[in-house]
């Protein structure tokens, strides 16, 4: 009765099959249940613990093995000096013969390195192949794995980051982009009485033009609680930061992030105590941030200053214009924090703000954008990788089997049969050591080339670098990479008998089993290329439809501008000021030659603007829930500027000012939505803006197109217009104007237009409307740039393979191909016999392949638009592409079998 | 020629031998070396060194089967050869003539 349970013996006897030969191995292990019976008489458990102990012992002593004088036998010598020997037991009949058989491990292995490296050296063509394939492929994936790293992974750079909340008010049903603020009635509540919120503070953006360095140019200035500042690690380099008191001197201070400090200021440590002029008011430098140091996260900043207290926004406590930061306190979750904090906020005066509700986030969450691009773009790269794997172990089937006979011999001198096995594995080792090194600098390039590129303008894409966490997923990559590529060519090796080899060695054919593993390589290699090509035609039609969509505007020769007004010389609130000089800006430009047509508004097609969400409903239509629309305040002639069409009535007009009736224009997309009848039948009726004191009324003059406000690449949202003439006055305007004579001439125009009125105002984020659309659809091109050449590199992996595995075949059998010919068998039958075998494994992994991008497309969804994952279109193009590219690759070995010399292939044995 | 002597574990693993006899293989020796040392002894340890000592030609070995009762399972069993037994001799001598010179030795327990 063994002893050892099932479990137990097979890894032993794998483990130790490693190092000496299988008879001895099993003597071994069955002295070893004897003695494990042994120790459970005497009383000790001897369980598996112990038991694998014994095991690990023993494998590692039977490695020392090996110094003694008997291994110095001529055959032992012979062994040790190719591959490794093992320790392989003596003849039984014989006692004393095994002395012979003695093992140098630690040495054999570096004889094997040796071996194998002039073993390589002896087949350029094959390791050049699968170096380039698997630094490719291991760079690709290094590359796309520091972008996840970086953009998915990092933590954020603040200090506690999983503790660190957001807390703003926005009224329900806000669309997901909108400004998360709160207002400073509320924080001062929470700061104060809050349980589960520590460490609160406020930060607010402001904009001012820098004067007396170079030409102006706007930039802002966040003003923050000083705590803030210090809890989320502002840590000045050089000076100190804000400090509670600098608000109250009346003083005005900045703290300069590290990049100003470089970029502007040269990085002299002098720039403390230096003024420098921000809205032509001269603020003191106290100090310079550590670098990478940010707030907001998802952009640059001029610098920091204490939060300051404007007589004007007093008035304002109740309007939400602050951001809200702070931590959890430990324990707290985001619900209940969310409840507390909607219980202590006061009521507000103004009663259009009862309605806001509080929101609580953490900032992980808010800023690790749930990108589909990057997890998918990473899942491209694993496919890829695994087919530069699979392609190198096809490869190294080959190359072991073209080298059988050499290790046969060996074998019969006495070599174990392990040998070649090991051999191949050392050869993926080796071949993937050199390919991770060749990956890496490849993957330094593709990072700077993201880098550069910044399609998302993702937070911390700037910063995606190549990290020691990404070393170590490239190390680990690297050894997949080895025991994909050699395992499987290592086991075949070890399952054939040195005689079966050497009998091989003049065969018609190579071994069936070798065969149908390199087939079914190949076939696994078809399906990971369809995948990726299904995946890229799918993104291919997407970006197709994107870009045959319509905006709803007609973006060519118009550009757009920034104005801000500076808050000393243009008081917040004097309506009559703002009025006059955005109407007679928008006039003067109009009037210039070249100009046709100027507007403003408080928002442009996807860029960030002033537009703001609020609530309406259809006053005739009681029954219906409130919808809520991005609003735009827009100027007179926007419509006509943007050429959006005008479906129904009239655009906004001059003569909708403040002595006229309040009017709306709605989108095609609101007026449905509203009134869920064709868009005329809006016009005329009257839509409400709730609010607690008194509803504001508005009677619908118009309906326009749909434009494609969130993106080329998003639906156009619901949206409505008021007049900007009727509104509360903005001291910050988008000023869009047309021209058909280029975007110089037509900055030039605004520029000098603005000058006429203002000289020391600034265009700022001077932009023309195309790019600006053009951005929004960039991280698409990006991951459609990347996944296409990924599958390029996919069609390119999967047609070596395929020409690889007939250039096998035709070489293999070449004596059979001879006869044939020689027998007066037509080429078209030879090439037949030669490449079918081989092309209906591929089209077999590309039908296996075509299951799996119909499942795995549902993950892709997020990335594509007028298209549906299982597009047929997409999947059979993909399968075309590939059968194409394979029928060709297995033509150019095939016909020069077909071509070669009968009688030559003939003599050649 | 010098003299080699036997490390402490051939040594060891010798004597036990030479009390087993014809039973000497690696179970019983490392359970007999356990018995009468009084530490816990591995067998991997006593495997391997059953080994070494063949390589050195100290012993030699042979495939036999247990006998039914034990289960019938191969065993390799090891005999002290010519050289083993020398090896043996030259050692103890060479640890009683050192011993023998030794003053500590009085003393000691």
């Amino acid at each position: 009765v063994s002893g050892r349970s099932g479990r137990d013996g097979g890894w032993a006897r794998r483990v130790l099959g490693l190092i000496v030969a299988h008879a001895e191995r099993d003597r071994l292990l069955s002295e070893l249940d004897e003695f494990r019976e042994a120790r459970r008489r005497q009383g000790s458990r001897a369980g598996r613990v112990w038991y694998l102990r014994q095991v690990a012992m023993l494998a590692v002593r039977a490695r020392s093995l090996g110094d003694g004088p008997g291994s110095a036998s001529p055959a032992g010598r012979l062994v040790a000096g190719g591959r490794a020997g093992r320790w392989t037991g003596g003849d039984p009949a014989q006692p004393g013969s095994g002395r012979g058989g003695g093992s140098r491990f630690a040495g054999s292995l570096l004889l094997d390195l040796k071996a194998t490296l002039r073993g390589l050296r002896r087949s350029p063509g094959i390791v050049v192949s699968a170096v380039v394939i698997l630094a490719l492929t291991i760079g690709a994936n290094a590359a796309v794995y520091s972008v996840a790293d970086g953009v998915l992974l990092a933590p954020l750079p603040y200090p506690e980051s999983d503790r660190l909340v957001e807390v703003w008010q926005e009224e329900p049903g806000a669309a997901a982009g909108s400004p998360r603020l709160a207002s400073l009635n509320a924080f001062l509540a929470w700061s104060a009485r809050s349980r589960t919120v520590e460490g609160l503070g406020v930060w607010v953006e402001a904009r001012g033009t820098l004067t007396g360095q170079g030409d102006p140019r706007d930039v802002s200035v966040v003003h923050a609680s000083p705590d803030l500042l210090a809890g989320l690690g502002l840590r000045p380099v050089v000076g100190r930061g804000p400090v509670a008191g600098d608000d109250a001197a009346g003083a005005r201070v900045v703290v300069l992030s590290h990049s100003t400090w470089t970029s502007v200021f040269g990085g002299e440590a002098s720039i403390v105590g230096r003024s420098v002029r921000l809205g032509g008011v001269p603020h003191e430098v106290i100090g310079v941030a550590r670098p990478g140091f940010r707030l907001p996260l998802d952009r640059e900043v001029f610098g920091w200053s204490a939060v300051v207290e404007e007589p004007w926004q007093s008035s304002l406590a109740d309007y939400p214009i602050y951001g809200v930061t702070g931590w959890l306190a430990p324990g707290a979750r985001v619900e209940a924090t969310r409840r507390e904090l909607a219980s202590l906020v006061p009521r507000p005066a103004e009663s259009r703000f009862e309605s806001l509700e509080v929101r609580v986030a953490m900032l992980e969450d808010l800023h690790r954008p749930d990108d589909g691009g990057v997890l998918a773009l990473l899942a491209a790269v694993t496919i890829v990788l695994l087919l530069g794997c699979l392609n190198t172990a096809q490869l190294l089937i080959a190359r072991g089997l073209a080298r059988r006979p050499e290790l046969a011999v060996r074998t019969a001198l006495g070599s174990s049969g392990g040998a070649l096995g090991r051999m191949l594995l050392l050869e993926a080792g080796l071949l993937s050591v050199a390919g991770t090194a060749a990956g890496i600098a490849v993957a330094v390039l593709l990072v700077r080339l993201f880098v550069a590129a910044d399609p998302g303008h993702l937070p911390g894409w700037a910063d995606v670098r190549i990290t020691p966490r990404v070393v170590v997923y490239l190390a680990v990559v690297s050894v997949a990479a080895t025991l994909l590529a050699g395992w499987l060519p290592a086991r075949l090796a070890r399952r054939t008998a040195p005689a079966a080899a050497l009998a091989g060695t003049k065969g018609v054919s190579p071994g069936r089993r070798v065969l149908r593993a390199q087939r079914v390589l190949l076939a696994a290699q078809s399906a990971a290329a369809v995948v990726l090509l299904a995946g890229c035609a799918l993104l291919i039609r997407s970006w197709l439809a994107v870009q045959s969509s319509d905006p709803g505007l007609e973006a060519d020769g118009v550009y757009a501008a920034r104005i801000v007004l500076p808050t000393d010389r243009y008081r917040p609130g004097d309506r009559a000021a703002h009025v006059r000089f955005f109407e007679s800006l928008r006039q003067t430009l109009d009037a210039r030659p070249g100009i046709q047509g100027a507007a403003v508004a408080t928002g442009i097609p996807a860029a960030a603007g002033l537009d703001f969400d609020r609530r309406f409903r259809a006053d005739d239509m009681p029954g219906r829930a409130d919808a809520t629309f991005s609003t735009r305040l827009a100027g007179p002639w926007w419509f006509t500027t943007l050429r959006t069409e005008v479906i129904a009535g009239r655009p906004l007009e001059e003569g909708d000012n403040v002595d006229s009736e309040p009017v709306i224009v709605l989108n095609e997309a609101a007026a449905r939505q509203l009134f869920g009848a064709e868009p005329a039948a809006a016009i005329g009726r009257t839509v409400v803006a709730p609010a607690a004191d008194q509803d504001r009324r508005y009677r619908v003059v118009g309906v326009v197109a749909n434009v494609r406000n969130d993106g080329l690449d998003r639906p156009p949202p619901p949206m409505a217009y008021l007049p900007w003439l009727q509104s509360r006055p903005f001291g910050r305007m988008w000023l869009v104007f047309r021209s058909d004579r280029g975007a110089t001439f037509a900055f030039e125009q605004a520029r000098a237009a603005l000058r006429a009125m203002d000289p020391e105002l600034p265009l700022v984020d001077a932009t023309a409307v195309a790019d600006m659309l053009d951005r929004s659809i960039a991280a698409r091109r990006f991951n459609l740039f990347l996944l296409a050449a990924l599958a390029a590199l996919a069609l390119v992996v999967a047609a070596a393979g395929v020409a690889g595995l007939v250039a096998f075949v035709v070489t293999r059998s070449r004596r059979d191909v001879g006869i044939r010919v020689a027998l007066g068998a037509g080429a078209g039958e030879v090439l037949w016999t030669a490449a079918t075998p081989t092309l209906r494994a591929f089209a077999g992994g590309i039908a296996i392949g075509l299951v799996a991008s119909a499942a795995l497309a549902r993950l892709a969804s997020g990335m594509l638009f007028g298209v549906e994952p299982l597009d047929g279109l997409s999947l059979l193009s993909a399968c075309a592409l590939l059968l194409a590219t394979g029928v060709i690759a297995a033509l150019v070995p095939a016909l020069g079998a077909v071509r070669s010399d009968p009688l030559h292939a003939l003599r050649t044995d | 020629m010098t003299r080699e002597l036997l490390g402490e574990l051939e040594h060891r693993v010798l004597l036990t031998m030479l009390r087993l006899g014809d039973a000497a293989y690696s179970v019983t020796v490392a359970l007999q070396l356990e018995e009468r040392t009084g530490h816990t002894v591995e067998l991997a340890t006593i495997q391997v060194a059953l080994r070494r000592l063949e390589e050195k030609g100290l012993s030699e070995s042979e495939l036999r089967h247990a006998p039914a009762d034990e289960g019938g399972r191969q065993r390799r069993y090891y005999r002290i050869t010519d050289s083993g037994f020398a090896r043996l001799r030259d050692t103890r001598a060479e640890l009683i003539s050192l011993w023998r010179d030794t003053p500590l030795a009085e003393g000691l327990p």
